[in-house]
C-alpha cells in the first residue's frame, strides 16, 4: 500500500514539475507562432496589408557637385534616413528640397537599384561675394554668380581663397537668400574681366578689387570701389542706376588707359553731375 | 543546412507565379529545396492591376515554397517585365591621366561614371546597367586596365522602369516581409538559363515569349547589346480565337494548347477541332485551318516586331546571329519553323540546364531558374570573399595561438 501510494505522489511531482510546464511551454509556442503568422507576417490574412513600408536593402547616396556643397551638407538638406529604402524615397520632394536653396541651380536625382541613389548637382558659381552687416554682429557675405542672383552666405576663408572680389554698399532689405537678383551684376563682371584684360596695368589684380559702402559723410552716396592697384585707388557708385555707372566707369577706365592716367585717385559717380575725378594732388 | 546561405527567386508572370528556393552548399554547389508554381491573376501585359488577387496567389506561392522547404524566406531576386522597361546606350568618356598614358583604376572610375550619370526622366530609376566593352582611343578593349592610350570609353546598355509600376511588385512582396535583393530584366534571366557563354560570344538572341509580355536579348561578344519587351504574348492568341471563334476565354486557351500550331500547314478545310460545351450552348466543331492560321498570323506579327527592332544592330555589328526561344508559348508546335522564316536565321527551342529535375527543365521556367542562378552566383562569390573560419576547439586555440 504505502508503496502505490509513493508511486501516486511519484507520478504527480512529475506531472507538476516536468510534463506540466512542458505543455505549457508548447502552448505557448504554438499560439505565439499562429500570431507572429497572422499578424506580423501576414499569413492567414484574407489580403496582405499593402500599406507595408517597403522593404529593401538600405541605399547610399552619391553626390556629385560642381560647386563647395560637402556630402554631409547635402543629406541634412534632403532629410536623409539611412533607415528608409531606396523605393520609399521620394525623388521629385528631394529634387524640390534641393532646388528650393539658393545657391542650386539645378538638381537631378537618379536612382538605381537596388541601393544607389545619385545626386548631381548643379551649383550656382559666385564670381563676387555680398557683405552685409547688422549691428553688433558679423559680416555675411553673400554668393553672388553672374546672373546677379544672390544666394547661400559663403565662408568668407572661401572668399579670401577664390580672392572673390565682394561689394558692400547694396540696399539690404532685399536681399534673399536665392531670389533677389541685383541687375547690373553681371555688367560688373564683365567690366572687371575685361579691364583685367585691356587695363592690366592699372589693375594687376583685378580680382582683389573690392567694393565697400561709403560711410563717412552721407551714407546714401552709394558704394565705392577701392582698388588696390596704384590707380583708382576709389571708385564710387551710386546706389542706382548701377548699370550706367558702370558703363561709365568703362569709357572711363578706357580714357585713362589711352592717357595713362595714373595719377588719377578717384571717380565719383555717385555725384550728380559729371564725374569727378580727383587726383592724388588733390586729396 | 545550419551555415549555408539560403537564396530565393521569384517570377510574378501574367499567368504564373514561380518561386525556387535553394540552399547555397558551397562556391559550386547548389541544392534546390524548395518550388512552387501557381497560376496567378491580376496581372496584365506585365503590369500588376489587381494587387489583392496578385497578393493572394503570391501569398500561396511563397507559403507552398516555404512549406516545401522548411524555411522561412527572407529576400529574393525578381525578375521584372513590360513595356515600361526603356533601354538605351550610355557612354562615358574620361581622358587618361597618367604620365605614361597608362590606363588606372581613376581612368575607368571616371569614365564609368560619366556613363552612368546621364539623367533620366522624372519618375523612372535605373533598373540594370549592363557593361559594353571599353574602348580605349576607338579600339574595344575587354580589361582596359594598363592599356595605353589617351582617352577611355566606358558603354553601358542601360535600362529603366517606371517607378510606380516597379514599386507594385515589390509593395506586395514586401508585405510578406520578404526583401527584394535584385531584380533583372526576364529576358536577362532566362538568357541565363537557356544560353551559353559560347553561344553568348557568337551572337545570339534570346526571345522569351510569356503570357503577356515577349521580352528578347541580344548578345555579341558575351555582352548585352540590346534588350526590349513587347506587350504581346500568348494571351492575345488566346483572345484572338475567343473572338474569331465567339467562344469563352477559357475555351479559347484551351482548344490553343491542345491544337494550336504555329504553322498553318498540313491540315485541309475538311479538319475540325471539337469543342465541348456544356447543355445550354452544346458542343461546337471549329475549323483547324483557321486556329492554325489565327495563331500563324500573331505569332508572324510577334517575330517581325521583334526583327525590326534588332536588325539594325545585327546588320552594324555583321553578326551571325542564333536565336534562342523559351516561354510558356514556345510549347507550341512547329514555332521554331516559323521564326527562323520570320526572323531569317537559325532558331532553336531553349532547354534549362541539364542538371535540373525535369520539372524545372519546362520552357516556360526559364526565368526563374536563371534568376536562381543570378542570386547562385552572388552568393557564392560572398562566400568566396569569406574568410574561412576554422571551427572546433581546435582551430579557436590554433587562431588564439596564431593571433
Amino acid at each position: 500500500m504505502s508503496a502505490g501510494i509513493s508511486n501516486t505522489q511519484t507520478w504527480g511531482r512529475l506531472f507538476r514539475r516536468v510534463l506540466l510546464p512542458i505543455f505549457l511551454v508548447l502552448t505557448l509556442i504554438s499560439v505565439g507562432g499562429f500570431y507572429y503568422n497572422r499578424w506580423i507576417r501576414g499569413y492567414y490574412n484574407e489580403q496582405a496589408n499593402l500599406e507595408t513600408k517597403p522593404l529593401g536593402p538600405e541605399f547610399f547616396i552619391r553626390v556629385d557637385t560642381n560647386g563647395s556643397s560637402s556630402p554631409d551638407e547635402v543629406y541634412t538638406w534632403v532629410d536623409y534616413n539611412a533607415q528608409t529604402t531606396l523605393m520609399a524615397v521620394n525623388a521629385v520632394d528631394m529634387q524640390q528640397m534641393l532646388e528650393a536653396r539658393g545657391h542650386v541651380k539645378r538638381a537631378e536625382i537618379t536612382k538605381e537599384f537596388p541601393d544607389e541613389l545619385r545626386i548631381q548637382l548643379y551649383e550656382r558659381q559666385p564670381i563676387l561675394a555680398l557683405a552685409t552687416q547688422e549691428a553688433g554682429s558679423d559680416i555675411i557675405f553673400w554668393g553672388v554668380d553672374a546672373e546677379g542672383v544672390v544666394f547661400k552666405p559663403i565662408q568668407e576663408n572661401f572668399v579670401a581663397e577664390m580672392r572673390l572680389p565682394f561689394l558692400d554698399g547694396i540696399a539690404l532689405d532685399a536681399i534673399e537668400d536665392g531670389v533677389t537678383e541685383i541687375v547690373g551684376v553681371t555688367s560688373v563682371y564683365e567690366l572687371l574681366s575685361n579691364a583685367k584684360l585691356n587695363l592690366y596695368h592699372y589693375f594687376q589684380d583685378i580680382r582683389t578689387i573690392s567694393l565697400e559702402q561709403f560711410y563717412f559723410g552721407e551714407p546714401e552716396l552709394g558704394s565705392i570701389i577701392i582698388t588696390r592697384g596704384d590707380t583708382y585707388k576709389k571708385v564710387i557708385f551710386a546706389t542706382q542706376g548701377l548699370s550706367d555707372q558702370i558703363e561709365r566707369f568703362r569709357e572711363l577706365l578706357t580714357i585713362s588707359g589711352d592717357r595713362e592716367l595714373d595719377l588719377t585717385q578717384e571717380i565719383d559717380f555717385s555725384i550728380n553731375q559729371d564725374v569727378i575725378i580727383r587726383k592724388a594732388s588733390e586729396e | 543546412m545550419a551555415g549555408s546561405k539560403i537564396i530565393g527567386a521569384l517570377e510574378i508572370g501574367t499567368s504564373k507565379i514561380s518561386v525556387l528556393v535553394a540552399e547555397v552548399i558551397d562556391a559550386y554547389r547548389l541544392n534546390i529545396i524548395g518550388r512552387a508554381t501557381v497560376a496567378n491573376t491580376g496581372i496584365k501585359k506585365g503590369r500588376i492591376e489587381d494587387p489583392r488577387a496578385v497578393s493572394r496567389c503570391l501569398h500561396e506561392a511563397i507559403a507552398e515554397a516555404e512549406k516545401v522547404s522548411g524555411i522561412n524566406l527572407k529576400s529574393i531576386y525578381l525578375s521584372i517585365s513590360g513595356s515600361h522597361l526603356q533601354g538605351r546606350k550610355q557612354i562615358g568618356k574620361a581622358q587618361i591621366s597618367h604620365m605614361a598614358k597608362l590606363v588606372t583604376e581613376h581612368d575607368v572610375n571616371r569614365a564609368n561614371e560619366e556613363a552612368k550619370r546621364h539623367a533620366i526622366d522624372e519618375g523612372r530609376v535605373y533598373v540594370q546597367f549592363m557593361r559594353n566593352p571599353y574602348l580605349i582611343d576607338g579600339s574595344p578593349v575587354d580589361e582596359p586596365y594598363s592599356c595605353k592610350g589617351s582617352e577611355i570609353q566606358a558603354n553601358y546598355w542601360a535600362v529603366d522602369a517606371d517607378e510606380g509600376i516597379l514599386k507594385e511588385p515589390i509593395q506586395v512582396i514586401n508585405s510578406f516581409m520578404v526583401k527584394v535583393d535584385e531584380i533583372f530584366l526576364g529576358s536577362i534571366a532566362s538568357a541565363q538559363s537557356v544560353a551559353t557563354d559560347d553561344e553568348k560570344a557568337a551572337g545570339l538572341l534570346v526571345i522569351d515569349i510569356g503570357a503577356g509580355t515577349t521580352d528578347y536579348v541580344l548578345y555579341h561578344d558575351r555582352y548585352v547589346l540590346q534588350t526590349g519587351v513587347f506587350d504581346i504574348g500568348g494571351d492575345h492568341i488566346t483572345n484572338d480565337l475567343s473572338i474569331a471563334f465567339r467562344i469563352a476565354w477559357e475555351s479559347a486557351e484551351n482548344i490553343k494548347i491542345q491544337h494550336g500550331k504555329a504553322i498553318a500547314s498540313g491540315t485541309s478545310s475538311e479538319d475540325w477541332v471539337w469543342m465541348m460545351g456544356d447543355l445550354s450552348i452544346g458542343d461546337r466543331k471549329l475549323p483547324l485551318r483557321s486556329i492554325q492560321r489565327i495563331i500563324n498570323s500573331r505569332l508572324e506579327e510577334l517575330f517581325m516586331m521583334v526583327r525590326r527592332s534588332v536588325i539594325d544592330v545585327i546588320e552594324q555589328q555583321d553578326m551571325q546571329c542564333k536565336v534562342v526561344l523559351c516561354g510558356g508559348v514556345t510549347n507550341m508546335t512547329s514555332i521554331e519553323t516559323l521564326a527562323s522564316n520570320v526572323l531569317k536565321m537559325p532558331v532553336t527551342v531553349g532547354r534549362n540546364p541539364d542538371w535540373l529535375i525535369p520539372e524545372l527543365q519546362k520552357p516556360e521556367l526559364s526565368t526563374v531558374v536563371g534568376l536562381l542562378q543570378f542570386a547562385f552566383a552572388d552568393a557564392s562569390g560572398d562566400i568566396k570573399d569569406e574568410p574561412k573560419s576554422k571551427g572546433g576547439l581546435l582551430g579557436k586555440v590554433s587562431s588564439f595561438l596564431t593571433r
